[in-house]
């Protein structure tokens, strides 16, 4: 069962309609934001977008503005999936919730204006790691295929044993102490398995083709590098982007920057070219 | 060359006005859980 509602829009989008969807997750109702662009198909090439916050912060207005700015530079529609935090909800909590958001999309693609036969999942942070997460459930419980993944910068390893998980320590953003912690609430006692930590995924085979970017001065480096050669190695299509100078989401800190916006048009090509439009 | 040498030159004042505001940036704030 779903409901919506209008959001008006707040921005400089006018030819956005946005709008909430309400269903039902593991353990309540879930929201969803949709960006619809008024000049996309009926059923258009779609994308479903995990927002980032290590795990225990962050909603869909983090990410109200990029939303509405991607939806309408990719002219397609964006559902904006929200999930249940640590340390109030531990794991399992936050990657059962982005699949039931990815399964209620797949099961509702005309309300929603998406081409279930195009639908990508894209996320940052750990909303990057949840996506991988949640391409990994839905490949072994046999759930609805995605066309493509983009896990942006992800947050994937608790073990924090790579160089760069041991350089970074003082650039402010997303530091080594703050990401152990960050860790600890949201496996809170638990061990963590591929669907936690992606990086622990032994079997990466029969993924959808994936783009994946991170900065050359952010903890997630060498853990999204060795996955992206891991990938690889399973067959997977993949591009991978690493961005000199760039720290932990410097786009979304220094938007104007000129690395930011080379960081942007090259998601946005990468998703035209594997959602099959033109970049 | 630290890591802070090597930032975009573009995108290190938004860091600059972080730390300025909380020293350490977000490692300043003690409870992770209240950034």
């Amino acid at each position: 069962m779903s409901e919506s509602r209008a959001a008006a829009p707040k921005g400089t989008f006018p030819r956005l309609q946005i709008t909430e969807h309400h269903y039902p997750g593991p353990d309540g109702s879930l929201t969803l934001r949709l960006y619809r662009p008024e000049t996309a198909a009926a059923l258009s090439p779609g994308l479903i977008y995990i927002h980032g916050g290590g795990m225990i912060m962050g909603d869909l207005e983090s990410q109200d503005e990029n939303m509405r700015e991607a939806a309408t530079e990719l002219n397609m529609p964006i559902a904006s999936i929200d999930y249940r935090k640590a340390p109030e909800h531990p794991y399992p909590a936050a990657p059962e919730d982005c699949y039931a958001g990815v399964s209620w999309v797949f099961a509702n693609p005309e309300t929603l204006g998406m081409d279930p036969t195009n639908i990508g999942l894209m996320g940052a942070s750990a909303g990057g790691g949840l996506a991988l997460a949640t391409a990994l459930m839905l490949r072994d419980r046999g759930g609805p295929e995605l066309a493509y993944l983009l896990p942006i910068y992800p947050m994937i390893d608790d073990r924090h044993a790579t160089p760069s998980s041991h350089e970074v320590v003082d650039i402010g953003i997303w530091d080594r102490a703050g990401s152990i912690e960050a860790w600890g609430w949201y496996l809170g006692g638990k061990t963590a398995d591929a669907y936690a930590a992606p990086a622990r995924a032994e079997d990466l085979t029969r993924l959808p083709p994936t783009y994946i970017d991170v900065g050359d001065l952010d903890l997630f480096r060498d853990e999204n590098i060795e996955i992206t050669q891991r990938l690889s190695a399973a067959g997977v299509s993949v591009e991978f982007h690493l961005w000199p100078g760039a720290y932990h989401a410097s786009e979304l800190f220094a938007p104007d920057a000129a690395l930011s916006r080379r960081i942007w048009a090259t998601r946005y090509a990468a998703i035209r070219r594997m959602a099959g439009l033109s970049e | 060359m630290s890591l802070w040498d090597r930032i975009d030159a573009e995108s290190r004042p938004p860091l600059e006005a972080l730390w300025e505001a909380h020293p350490g940036g977000l490692n300043g704030i003690p409870d992770i859980v209240a950034r």
